[in-house]
């Protein structure tokens, strides 16, 4: 995992049992006081738990005005999102 | 009418099948309600010519589509009944599976769970079950799932209704994984258990696109089995006629829920939810808990 400028470049996988090492360098971004985003295109997969990290960073930056970009999050992770309501949450990109 | 009213219709072709709907459809049209038709493309034909112009006020939708699985249906009428400012009525016909009678039961118990979780919405369903082509054990089902039967001249109770509780209750357990399924170890190492369940759902020929949510859905049960399945659990894959059938073994008490996954996941809750996405993102979810711990399998169709 790389980070730099809010970007934290991850691969891999990030589920339940990976992504307590994501949870420090989220949190490091989200105090920098940009935009955030997380570049997921090395991954291969996500689950709910890395899904629910995700939003609630996104709901956090969204009470701060920012954002937080996923980019290309990996199938089903957009669907997953949408079933679960979540799909206009303010303050989460897909891209 | 504003509570659920939830008919059986069981008729013999498609003569039969309009003499019933058509006045069902009118009666509809003139209260003002929502009209959705759900059913086969040559049942839609016959309505839509026999409604003429009251056609263009009817929503019609193709079974096959609508009925992908229980979790998709059930997820459509209740977006369908939320999203109406009016009551609905509602033809329901799905597409009844042939060979996997664990399928079959999953419809079954998807029809009973209806009668609860849409008890107080304003809408009226009629489910028609087509005599001249399915199974005595389908048309059983429907009076089991049905408090009543649709009839010319009005709709009738009948006493072969069960409560869904006693539905859900009855039916023969499912048989044990036959021993040409392929057991894989389910460890904290979850990543590896994802690429065994791709070998052997590729091997099997489900579609690369059903590959995602089936990964998904196999990592949850995993999961879920680590954390609350008391000890040692067991995956177990194998082909089912054209189904891919993965289960999930465990020793822990199971689900904590009368008919897990048919309520809807509310917006804040993203958690606690896992049976009520696996039903859809998978095609059936069969989950038996007993004396000898918990069994859930999913299934997806080959290609």
């Amino acid at each position: 995992m790389r980070d730099a400028d809010g970007i934290l470049e991850v691969a891999g996988w990030v589920d339940a049992t990976t992504v307590g090492v994501l949870v420090e360098p989220l949190a490091c971004a989200i105090r920098g006081g940009d935009d955030v985003t997380v570049d997921l295109r090395d991954v291969a997969f996500v689950d709910i738990v890395a899904l629910r990290l995700f939003v609630e960073a996104a709901r956090e930056l969204h009470a701060d005005g920012r954002r937080l970009t996923l980019l290309g999050a990996p199938d089903p992770a957009s669907r997953v999102l949408e079933m679960l309501g979540f799909a206009d949450q303010e303050g989460l990109i897909l891209q | 009418m504003s509570t659920l009213a939830h008919d059986a219709l069981i008729y013999e072709g498609e003569a039969s099948f309009l003499e019933h709907m058509l006045p069902f459809v009118h009666g509809g049209l003139e209260r003002d309600d929502a009209v959705l038709a759900v059913t086969s493309p040559g049942n839609i034909a016959a309505l839509r010519s026999a409604l003429g112009s009251d056609a263009g006020q009817v929503d019609f939708r193709d079974s096959t589509e609508w009925y992908r699985s229980p979790g998709v249906a059930f997820n459509g009428y209740a977006a369908y009944v939320d999203a109406s400012d009016r009551p609905v009525r509602v033809i329901g016909e799905p597409v009844w599976p042939t060979g996997a009678a664990g399928a079959v039961r999953e419809w079954a118990k998807y029809e009973s769970v209806l009668n609860v979780a849409f008890a107080d919405a304003p809408a009226w369903i009629v489910c028609p079950y087509d005599a001249t082509s399915l199974p005595h054990e389908i048309l059983d089902h429907a009076r089991h799932t049905h408090p009543t039967l649709h009839a010319l001249g009005g709709r009738v109770a009948h006493d072969e209704y069960m409560t869904p509780d006693a539905f859900w209750a009855g039916g023969v357990d499912a048989p044990v994984a036959p021993a040409r399924a392929r057991s894989l170890a389910v460890t904290p190492d979850l990543a590896a258990l994802r690429a065994a369940v791709a070998v052997e759902a590729h091997e099997a020929g489900v579609p690369a696109e059903r590959l995602p949510d089936l990964l998904f859905a196999v990592h949850e049960l995993a999961i879920n089995a680590l954390t609350h399945g008391g000890g040692a659990a067991r995956l177990a894959c194998w082909l089912d006629g054209q189904h891919f059938v993965c289960e999930l073994a465990d020793d822990g008490p199971g689900i904590d829920d009368r008919y897990p996954g048919y309520r809807l996941p509310t917006p804040s809750d993203l958690g606690g939810r896992g049976i009520w996405l696996l039903r859809r993102l998978c095609d059936y979810v069969e989950i038996h808990s007993g004396a000898d711990g918990t069994r859930v399998r999913v299934r997806v169709g080959r290609a």
